[in-house]
């Protein structure tokens, strides 16, 4: 790919160009302004956090200030200063990701809060105790096919003595850090421009799940970083000749096996954009052609497809569901309850909770719109260049980039479309953070490239502060679309169905003794949150389709076929489920009443359990009581 | 090693740092050591030596984007590492360590022979190729790596950003520490909220049968955990079948663990309350072994057994009373109830 015009940017007639005082700014120019100004950003979220704890009111506003902080400051730095150091582009890239992690460790800085990543902790907690790979689990059957991180966690935690925990922080923020500075280095390696690379950095860490999601203790984090080190290989290669290009092959077939190994979706996901490479370079000159782009394609999807097929056996049975509710076109809905017992009586009208606020809605909408808008027109102004040193890599990304028309139509009309796509979007960000920083690096203010056929009127708009503030709306849009929804984005005290705000010491402590002292991992069944967390962190079977024991007011005979046909040995009632309405909208999963909830469940759904006979009230802590059910003759 | 060329130099000294790291992992038990030589071991030393045996002369990757390979590396090595170890015996410590040691030793000698002697370095090499061993032929090194990456479309040096060439200030480093003390006072702020504020106080008790998969037993075993979050005196109401109850009063640090072993006859149900003394009329916890559908033969005479640590197990045989102190001297008192 030409490299964007820089000669103008710097060319000695150039508004831009570097002034002897620039010239002679010091070793790391204004990166230690930037980190103490984004340091200072996350202070403030800090401090919003504790507020929360606190039951502040106030507690939401400093959240927000310091989140614009830590984006405001790079993106305006980017984007206003005339010329930059290298130094401070690479420092930009090294700081968004260290300052979104320490987001995340603010806001659970002693332990892992969000489900998911429990599953992957018996994963560890199992390679530990058995000094192997690939065992059974009873939380996520995929999890242990899939044992990259889990690997490189129990590999730091024998080094180190550590706990399953700090251990895991410690990877998840290095590959959260790779993940950041393999973009810069990608972007930096199409453009040669290192304040297009910066930016592109800044926006990516934009997305939604780019906070948290994508930094929790969960096994799509150790291959983000390699699916962009593919990338990054790949570019290399493309840009060398004879055995560098050979080696620079070899390192992103061997980049593209560490993702094989470690996440199914991110491995399908490179697949599919090795193949758009592939496709790509059909439309480039001849003489930028190479086989060596279609080898690699070949050579990691034989890869991925090899491991999904021999080792990860439970992927096809993971995405059943997922692609069932795809095709179906519907979304899934168990039937309702529960005959003349049933505690959920009368007309079933929509409930408060289950649905986003429309503020959120608003402003992730207006942010996806400015993804819509500047996505084709990159994508257009790369395409140009096509002619002019542009390589596969660059073109295949912003033929990727316009895979945001493909999201929204995925989120509007898919059963699943919400989940689906906001997860999509960690993938198809990449691409777009690309094109968007070309959008808005090259036509930069005044004396930048040239923005053919733009008004004055547009070229004026187009300015620094309108680019600064398109970007904190991407980063606004990305929080109130991503994870932790909003009614657990700030820490604090328990709250029912609110995914991070579900987790406290009742239940990891009910997990923990779950898990050290019921030898048998017969199967549970509780509200959703209860279950996982026990089921994960206490190795049992979670036994799901089990909604119904708790929404009679009598322990029927067809209860007693439930438990009997669901293999349920241990029931665990949370009480907090009959003072709390759910905040995601269900309390169990397979919820027949999900979304429809009103109340909350009334005590006698869950007092029943304590006169059925033969069953054992075995564990009590005021809030979750487990009733055993073997001396029913059940389990 | 006057004579060593940079990458034969840094192969010795990977190989050194990595053995004498290994070496002190094996033997050391102290925590923050532990650490200190892990984590290297773990997550840097690995992937310098690939990054160091795939381009000794520093030709493809310098600078940041070097560092990033050296961690990325270490982690794809990791990674297949494991499924190798998984493979010839097991994920253990020591297999850790042999395995780093190894394959630092293996790439070690091949950058070693890759490197060449600074001798070879010095005479008849492409500009730019020549690993340079002072300041000045490092700059000289990275210009005309630079000329030959424009060339091929490589450069770091293009677009819009200079490159800086000056020390870094005092003022910068001040700034810096500034930055982390910033980011330390975030962390400190949130451990200390997190851990106070929103911070759950209760009491876990428990029973379960002895063997737990025997609902007939006639052994069973009561516990309770403090997570009061202070130390507290705890009133516990026992009721084994007909007969009346049996009070006892445990004092537990917070996190202390009490156990007790419970003696019933054949079907009896086992009811135990737990009430804080500080609040007597609220029952904090209550739990219960229901009537066995099986109920096998037997009843046990009473044992006494004390677990290190913070836990007590102490006998109960039916209605009967026990005094004794829990190992960390908290005093534990029983009076029978009528």
């Amino acid at each position: 790919m030409r490299p964007l015009e820089s000669h103008d940017l710097v060319s000695s007639k150039d508004p831009v160009e570097a002034s002897p005082t620039e010239n002679a700014r010091s070793g790391l120019g204004r990166a230690p302004e930037l980190a103490l100004g984004m340091a200072f950003g996350t202070l403030l979220i800090a401090l919003g956090f504790a507020a929360s704890r606190s039951r502040q009111s106030w507690a939401s506003e400093l959240y927000w200030a310091g989140q614009v902080t830590i984006y405001a400051i790079p993106a305006g730095f980017l984007l206003f200063r005339r010329p930059i150091l290298r130094v401070e582009a690479v420092a930009i890239a090294f700081l968004m990701p260290v300052t979104t992690y320490l987001v995340l460790l603010f806001y659970s800085p002693t332990r892992f809060l969000f489900l998911d990543e429990f599953s992957h902790v018996q994963t560890a907690q199992t390679i530990l105790s058995t000094h192997h790979l690939f065992h059974i689990s009873t939380s996520l059957a995929v999890s242990p096919q899939f044992p990259g991180l889990e690997v490189a966690t129990t590999c730091v935690a024998s080094l180190t003595n550590l706990s399953i925990t700090a251990s895991g922080f410690i990877v998840a923020g290095a590959a959260h850090v790779l993940v950041g500075l393999a973009l810069y280095f990608l972007v930096s390696q199409l453009t040669h421009d290192h304040r297009i690379a910066a930016l592109a950095a800044v926006i990516y860490a934009t997305s939604p799940h780019y906070q948290f999601f994508d930094s929790y203790f969960i096994y799509e984090v150790m291959a983000l970083p390699f699916f962009l080190l593919v990338l990054l290989g790949m570019a290399r290669m493309l840009d060398e000749k004879g055995v560098a290009a050979n080696i620079w092959a070899v390192v992103t077939i061997a980049c593209g096996a560490a993702v094989a190994v470690s996440h199914h979706v991110t491995g399908f996901w490179l697949v599919g954009t090795l193949f758009v490479f592939c496709v790509a370079q059909l439309l480039l000159p001849k003489g930028v052609r190479t086989p060596r782009v279609p080898i690699v394609f070949v050579a990691v999807a034989a890869t991925v497809l090899t491991w999904d097929l021999v080792v990860a056996t439970s992927t096809w049975s993971y995405f059943k569901p997922v692609f069932q509710a795809f095709i179906g076109g519907k979304p899934y809905k168990p039937p309702r309850p529960l005959g003349a017992t049933s505690v959920i009586t009368g007309t079933l009208q929509r409930g408060p909770t289950g649905n986003a606020r429309p503020v959120d809605s608003a402003i992730e909408y207006l942010s996806i719109l400015f993804f819509m808008a500047l996505a084709p027109l990159g994508a257009l102004r790369i395409w140009r260049d096509r002619r002019d040193g542009l390589r596969a890599v660059g073109l295949g990304l912003a033929i990727s980039s316009l895979s945001i028309f493909a999201i929204v139509v995925l989120r509007l009309g898919a059963a699943n479309g919400t989940v689906l796509a906001a997860r999509s979007l960690t993938f198809v960000i990449i691409p777009i953070s690309f094109v968007c920083a070309v959008m808005m690096g090259r036509s930069w203010g005044i004396g930048g490239t040239r923005v053919p056929r733009t008004t004055n009127l547009a070229r004026r708009m187009w300015n620094p502060v309108t680019k600064t503030a398109v970007i904190v709306v991407f980063a606004l849009g990305g929080i109130a679309g991503g994870y932790p929804n909003y009614y657990s984005r700030l820490p604090g005290p328990y709250l029912m169905g609110a995914w991070e705000r579900s987790i406290d010491s009742h239940n990891l402590t009910a997990a923990s003794w779950v898990g050290t002292s019921l030898t048998s991992n017969a199967g549970l069944a509780s509200d959703f949150f209860t279950a996982q967390t026990l089921s994960a962190l206490g190795h049992k079977y979670n036994r799901k389709n089990t909604a119904g024991l708790f929404l009679t007011s009598q322990f029927t005979s067809s209860d007693y076929q439930l438990i009997r046909t669901s293999h349920v040995r241990y029931v665990v009632v949370d009480r907090r489920m009959t003072t709390m309405l759910p905040n995601d909208g269900y309390y169990f999963a397979a919820d027949p009443a999900r979304n429809f909830y009103s109340k909350p469940l009334p005590r006698i759904a869950i007092d029943k359990f304590n006169s059925i006979p033969g069953v054992s009230r075995i564990y009590d802590d005021g809030t979750i009581i487990i009733y055993d059910f073997m001396g029913a003759g059940h389990g | 090693m006057g004579t060593l060329s940079s990458p034969r130099r840094s192969s010795l000294a990977l190989i050194i740092g990595t053995d004498v790291c290994a070496a002190i992992a094996a033997v050391t038990t102290q925590p923050v050591v532990t650490v200190v030589v892990g984590l290297p071991l773990a997550l840097f030393l690995p992937g310098a030596a690939l990054v160091l045996a795939v381009d000794p002369r520093r030709r493809q990757v310098q600078g940041a984007q070097r560092l990033m390979w050296t961690v990325a590396a270490s982690l794809g090595m990791v990674i297949l590492g494991g499924l190798l170890l998984n493979v010839l015996g097991g994920l253990t410590r020591t297999s850790w360590l042999l395995l780093i040691t190894a394959s630092v030793l293996l790439q070690g000698v091949v950058a070693w022979l890759r490197g060449g002697s600074a001798t070879e370095s010095a005479s008849g090499l492409p500009a730019g190729t020549a690993e340079p061993v002072s300041s000045v032929e490092t700059e000289a090194a990275e210009v005309g790596a630079a000329a030959h990456a424009r060339e091929s479309g490589t450069s770091e040096l293009s677009g819009s950003t200079i490159q800086s060439r000056h020390p870094v200030g005092i003022r910068q480093v001040a700034l810096l520490i500034a930055a982390a003390v910033v980011a330390a006072g975030g962390m400190l702020l949130s451990v200390s909220s997190a851990s106070t504020a929103s911070r759950e106080s209760f009491v876990q008790a428990w029973i379960l049968t002895q063997p737990p998969d025997d609902p007939g037993s006639t052994k069973a075993q009561f516990g309770i955990t403090n997570h009061e979050g202070r130390r507290e005196q705890f009133i516990l109401n026992e009721t084994i079948g007909l007969s009346s109850p049996s009070q006892q009063v445990v004092t537990l640090d917070d996190r202390q663990t009490w156990r007790a072993e419970i003696l019933r006859k054949s079907g009896d149900q086992v009811v135990v309350t737990v009430r804080l003394t500080s609040r007597p009329q609220t029952t904090v916890a209550t739990v219960r072994l229901a009537v066995a559908a099986r109920i096998p033969h037997g009843t046990s005479g009473s044992t006494t057994t004390t677990r290190p640590g913070t836990t007590k197990t102490t006998t109960i045989p039916p209605k009967s009373t026990v005094t004794s102190t829990s190992a960390s001297g908290a005093t534990t008192s029983t009076a029978p109830s009528h």
